[in-house]
């Protein structure tokens, strides 16, 4: 037992009142190939950052080779001998491949400064480190194009200069953050095999991620987190994918079990056919999209983060401003209008609901009061003085519509005086839902309703949605949550690389092809 | 004959340029490092009178140098101090520096020399030789030019200013690269301003580098914010200059005269016209007073 | 709760009081260090600024200037874009105000002669400064730098105008001829003879329009929203970069109030180089003012009061001279950034 390299032993975190930890317990060994698995905020990346130096413990104690972790910096960590690749790369995009492994590293292996010339000068000797990062690259199966920048690298060789920079920093444990996140599925797999390979040359690898089926086939051994807590660490060959998913999501939150009323779906709201977006030279960030979305629908987007539905979003939004970036065939439209005839701000006024993604960042003004982001979007509904153009705002009118709305919605506090920054996450998603949905729109554009929301408000919002869907407005739903979109979705269209690479029907869903066609595979 | 005096014309385009090269050079460090610098005038304006004030009073030169050099520091400090410490809007505190300088140095000026407008004339025989803030402009080129190219700070300077993260991650913190390059910014801006009163006049006369902080600042836009482009953009503006000074009164055939303060303000629209993108396009660090 | 919504009133006041007597603390400091008896400079200061009913008009006419030139900074601020070009837009204000009451014809009444030299120097300066502002908000170039470059072409530019095409015959300085005597605005008597004239109201009606769409109309809360949050102003519909550049261009052309103050109340023709350092002033102007429109003129009037008040530094002390005032407003500049970590990317100043 005293064989373990790492030991999380009684672990908690706690930001203010909210426990991102809470006793947490497992062992990493040396030489393993250990995976953590568990959904979007089970606390996993937070354990990681603990181990790391990011962040402190709150209580407890981690332990580093059967003594209690001595560092408090990433670079105490380094020199522990620990590397990590973070979810979103630590890469300059305008230096090339080899500035970025480099620095930090100036001077190679630290026993060859003084040898060499140009590192005693105390200047950088790029030919003789590129060699070295030649023959590194040879052994463990990289193609970097080391003086390329890195912003012209894709994704999958920007991932492996991130493992390279771990290696010739020479760390014996590697944690990696959702490496496959962001990588096709040939990515994947070169991926996975190159991790194989690092690890039977006995470095310590820890994995953070969720996709189960990648755990199975290279893990050695599994701890499954939830709710900040491990809820089991034990050998691969003791669990299956259906046991790692149901420890995962545990005690079930019965999100398929929403009451819908059994409707024909009507009239098309929203059409966009077959849509690319992109710039001559570059990649396409959508390719040929067609979707519809009908009366009384719910239709729900799936695909891992940037494969294009912040594009599709964007786009539907404003259509004309992206009209630039397309090849002339798309049409966009929307209740019955021609979306290149329209402007935003058009737009904005049809009956249409829009919840973006990034509730702090694109919804609401968080320093600003309830009222002030009730008119957020809505500020021509309040418009008076026609001799000014209609441009006289009437606050007084827009505060007793936003006192009804609060009220409806139970928002609290219901001070329309109160900054919204000081609401929690919950109460200021049903604030967004509250200002959108009491228009009563035709169309609802919504994309991760219930990021950061407790499960109390998760409940309210979803209950909402299909109450609109039920009453025959149309809803596009994009969630990074796939029992979201199961419990909600009439149709599901999963959307990779900017493409539709599969649809399914309610009746059809089916967890295990939908991740797939997630990753790009199958059709 | 003719090729002397084309020697004469490129010299005195160098000697305007000189100071515009250090002065661009030492925003080069700053803004690489992703702050704006817009303080440069402050800057020059403060070594040029320190140099001149203290050569008079060592009766050296170089001592002026030197002195224009520690409070190009000591200035570069208070300016970090500002944006980096307390993390002060960069703009309006560089603003502040340079109004500190425009009233700042009359008033100190008063108190030391009884007068506003210059100070008491470097002896003939103390004045640094003419080709000297040249060569030193251009060495100081080179150095940068290497040390942007091939030593360790130089690739962390540009890492601080295009993904400070990355510079973290790997265990080096952003604000101590910053804190050292505006030491460097300061220094060298502070030697830009020496020179115009040490080696080029013979004392320092009130608000005398007119603007010629602003004016590296564009040289360095121009330049990318790279060192050679930039150095050449500065010549360019020498260039600019000593054609507008040659060509006053000067009628040429078909086209009259040509005016000079519009060929004065070409290369501002050069870099107006660059900065719209419409030619060339020019990538300021990504960070670029976001720190 | 009342207390509170008082004092978030009043704090940023109360600050920029604080600021303001560190300034001047430490310029008479300075003072000190120089030989001076401070409490005599600060005298001299407050004398030289209102002693007189001349000096009491040319404070009039110096907040005149200063209103107009903070307008210039606060407005475009207001929409998270910083104009440091005042200085420039002011020339080119003045200049084609100057040029065109030059060439209006005779036969025109006075008032509308004025009201149209107004109005080419308030569109001319925003559109000059426009330039800077379109630049920054449909193309990405940085405004800063594209101010800084429009006012070294702008003082070249009139410069060339006044020296090569327009140089008054009759004067050895590089300025214009003289504007028609009926187009120059009235002085009020009481000031004996001092600039101050019916300009004044121009600023301040200026001022109390930014306070009104700021605070009252949808347009001000699209600036609002923009300032604060871009991406939120995205997806409510708002076009990010046309708010950026009307912002910037209201902002630039409130510089014409000043350069038609400068010929037709001052100067009666266009000066090289008259902008002389004004539209620098407009950041310390908006920044103690915080943006506000309120907080501007307040700060324009306390900035002029300075500047004309330490002019008398040079009769009167033997020490220290007029340039003091630049000290003290650099350093009142230096407490107030200090203070309010003002970021462009939210809320007022």
């Amino acid at each position: 037992m005293s064989s373990s390299l790492i030991e999380f032993s009684h672990v908690t975190k706690a930001y203010g009142a909210l426990l991102a930890n809470e006793d947490l317990c497992f062992r990493v060994s040396k030489g393993e190939l250990h995976a953590i698995i568990g959904e979007n905020g089970a606390g996993k990346s937070t354990s990681m950052k603990l181990l790391f130096g990011l962040e402190s413990v709150t209580s407890g104690e981690i332990r580093f080779k059967g003594a209690p972790k001595k560092w408090n910096s990433p670079r105490g960590a380094m020199d522990a001998g620990l590397g990590m690749v973070h979810q979103h790369f630590m890469l300059s995009p305008v230096h090339t491949a080899l500035d970025n492994v480099i620095l930090g590293r100036e001077f190679g292996h630290s026993k060859a400064k003084a040898t060499r010339l140009l590192p005693s000068l105390g200047l950088i000797d790029r030919v003789t480190i590129r060699r070295d990062l030649e023959s590194l690259s040879k052994s463990a199966g990289f193609n970097i194009p080391w003086d390329e920048k890195v912003e012209n690298m894709p994704v999958g060789l920007q991932q492996q200069l991130e493992i390279a920079k771990l290696l010739y920093a020479g760390v014996d444990v590697m944690i990696l953050d959702e490496p496959t996140a962001v990588l096709s599925p040939d990515e994947t797999e070169t991926f996975l095999q190159m991790m194989k390979n690092l690890n039977q040359q006995g470095r310590t690898i820890i994995i953070i991620t969720h996709k189960l089926k990648e755990v199975k086939s290279i893990a050695d051994h599994i701890t499954v987190f939830r709710r900040g807590k491990s809820v089991a660490s034990v050998p691969k060959q003791d669990v299956s994918i259906q046991d790692m998913a149901d420890l995962m999501v545990g005690r079930h939150v019965n999100l398929g079990e929403i009451k819908r009323s059994a409707n024909t779906p009507g009239e098309s709201l929203l059409t966009v056919e077959s849509l690319t977006l992109g710039r001559a030279g570059t990649k396409n960030k959508l390719s040929d999209i067609s979707i519809s979305v009908k009366e009384g629908q719910i239709v729900g987007l799936a695909g891992v983060e940037g494969s294009g539905q912040t594009d599709l979003f964007n786009t539907i939004l404003d259509p004309r401003r992206f009209s630039k970036m397309t090849d002339g065939r798309q049409v966009i439209n929307i209740l019955g209008r021609d979306g290149d005839t329209l402007t935003a701000s058009d737009i904005r006024r049809l009956p249409i609901g829009v919840v973006p993604a990034d509730r702090l960042r694109e919804a609401v003004l968080p320093d600003e009061s309830l009222l002030e982001n009730d008119l957020l979007g809505h500020d021509h509904e309040f418009a008076s003085w026609a001799v000014l153009g209609g441009q006289w705002l009437d606050r007084r009118s827009a505060k007793g519509r936003l006192l009804n709305e609060l009220k409806t919605f139970d928002v609290r506090p219901s001070d329309p005086d109160a900054k919204l920054g000081g609401f929690s996450g919950g109460n200021q998603q049903k604030f967004v839902m509250a200002r959108e949905l009491s228009r009563n729109p035709k169309l609802i554009l919504c994309a991760q309703p219930t990021r950061g929301v407790d499960v109390g408000s998760i409940e309210q919002i979803h209950g909402e949605l299909i109450a609109r869907r039920d009453a025959g407005a149309g809803v596009l739903l994009i969630s990074s949550q796939l029992d979201e979109l199961m419990a909600l979705s009439d149709i599901i269209h999963v959307m990779f690389e900017g493409r539709i690479v599969a649809s399914f029907k309610r009746g059809e869903f089916d967890e295990g092809k939908i991740g797939v066609a997630m990753g790009g595979g199958g059709r | 004959m003719e090729s002397t005096a084309i020697f004469e014309i490129f010299l005195s385009v160098l000697r305007f340029a000189a100071p515009l090269i250090l002065a661009a050079m030492a925003g080069l460090y700053s803004e690489r490092s992703g702050i704006i610098q817009i303080a440069l005038e402050g800057f020059m304006l403060f070594g040029a009178f320190v140099a001149a004030a203290s050569a008079t009073h060592f009766g050296s030169g170089f001592a002026g140098l030197f002195c224009a050099v520690g409070f190009g520091i000591v200035m570069g400090l208070f300016y970090g101090f500002l944006v980096i410490q307390l993390k002060t809007d960069q703009i309006v505190s560089g603003t502040a520096v340079n109004m500190l300088a425009w009233g700042g140095i009359p008033v100190v000026s008063k108190m030391l020399f009884d007068v506003t407008s210059k100070t008491p004339a470097i002896d003939a025989s103390e004045r640094l030789p003419q080709w000297f803030p040249i060569v030193l402009a251009l060495a100081v080129v080179a150095v940068t030019y290497f040390v942007i190219k091939k030593t360790p700070f130089g690739l962390w300077l540009t890492v601080a200013g295009e993904k400070p993260e990355a510079l973290l991650a790997a265990g080096i913190r952003p604000s101590s690269v910053r804190w050292a390059s505006l030491m460097i910014t300061g220094a060298v801006a502070g030697l830009g301003g020496a020179i115009l009163s040490v080696c080029l006049a013979s004392s320092y006369t009130r608000n005398m580098t007119a603007g010629r902080g602003f004016m590296a600042l564009a040289g360095l836009i121009l330049g990318k914010w790279r060192p050679i482009q930039a150095c050449g953009a500065c010549i360019l503006f020498g260039v600019c200059e000593v054609a507008q000074l040659k060509l006053q009164g000067t009628v040429f055939p078909l086209i009259g005269t040509v005016p000079g303060q519009l060929v004065q303000i070409l290369p501002y629209v050069i870099t107006l016209w660059i900065l719209a993108g419409v030619v060339g396009e020019s990538r300021a660090p990504s960070k670029l007073g976001q720190s | 709760m009342k207390i509170h919504r008082i004092w978030t009133i009043l704090k940023p006041a109360f600050f920029a009081m604080v600021s303001v007597m560190l300034g001047l603390l430490v310029g008479s400091l300075l003072a000190m260090l120089a030989g001076e008896d401070p409490i005599k400079i600060i005298q001299v200061i407050i004398s030289g600024a209102f002693g007189t009913a001349h000096d009491r008009g040319m404070v009039i006419y110096f907040t005149t200037i200063l209103i107009a030139t903070g307008l210039a900074v606060a407005i475009p601020f207001q929409a998270g874009v910083f104009n440091i070009g005042a200085e420039g837009q002011t020339l080119i204000g003045a200049m084609s105000c100057a040029l065109l009451a030059l060439f209006l014809p005779d036969a025109l009444p006075s008032w509308l002669a004025i009201c149209l030299c107004f109005a080419a120097a308030i569109i001319a300066a925003g559109v000059w400064g426009g330039i800077a502002g379109g630049i920054r908000a449909f193309r990405g170039g940085h405004e800063v730098i594209g101010s800084i470059m429009l006012n070294f072409i702008a003082a070249g530019v009139t410069g060339w105008l006044v020296v090569g095409k327009f140089q008054s015959s009759d004067s050895q300085n590089p300025e214009t001829a003289m504007i028609p005597e009926n187009l120059k605005l009235a002085r009020f008597e009481m000031f004996d003879g001092a600039p101050a004239t019916l300009a004044i109201l121009a600023s301040l009606i200026a001022a109390a329009l930014f306070w009104v769409v700021i605070e009252k109309t949808r347009a001000g809360f699209r600036v609002k929203v923009v300032c604060q949050s871009p991406d939120a102003a995205q997806v409510a519909g708002y076009s990010v970069p046309q708010v950026r550049f009307w912002a910037f261009f209201a902002g630039s052309a409130a510089c014409g109030l000043a350069g038609a103050a400068m010929v037709l109340g001052e100067a009666g023709r266009f000066r090289m180089e008259m902008s002389e350092g004004f539209g620098f002033l407009g950041i310390p102007v908006a920044l103690l003012g915080r943006g506000r429109p309120v907080g501007v003129v307040l700060s324009a009037f306390l900035f002029a009061a300075l500047h004309h008040g330490a002019s008398a530094l040079d009769i009167e002390a033997t020490k220290v001279t007029r340039d003091l005032a630049q000290v003290i407003e650099a350093v009142v500049v230096i407490f107030v950034v200090a203070q309010v970590r003002l970021s462009h990317s939210r809320g007022a100043i």
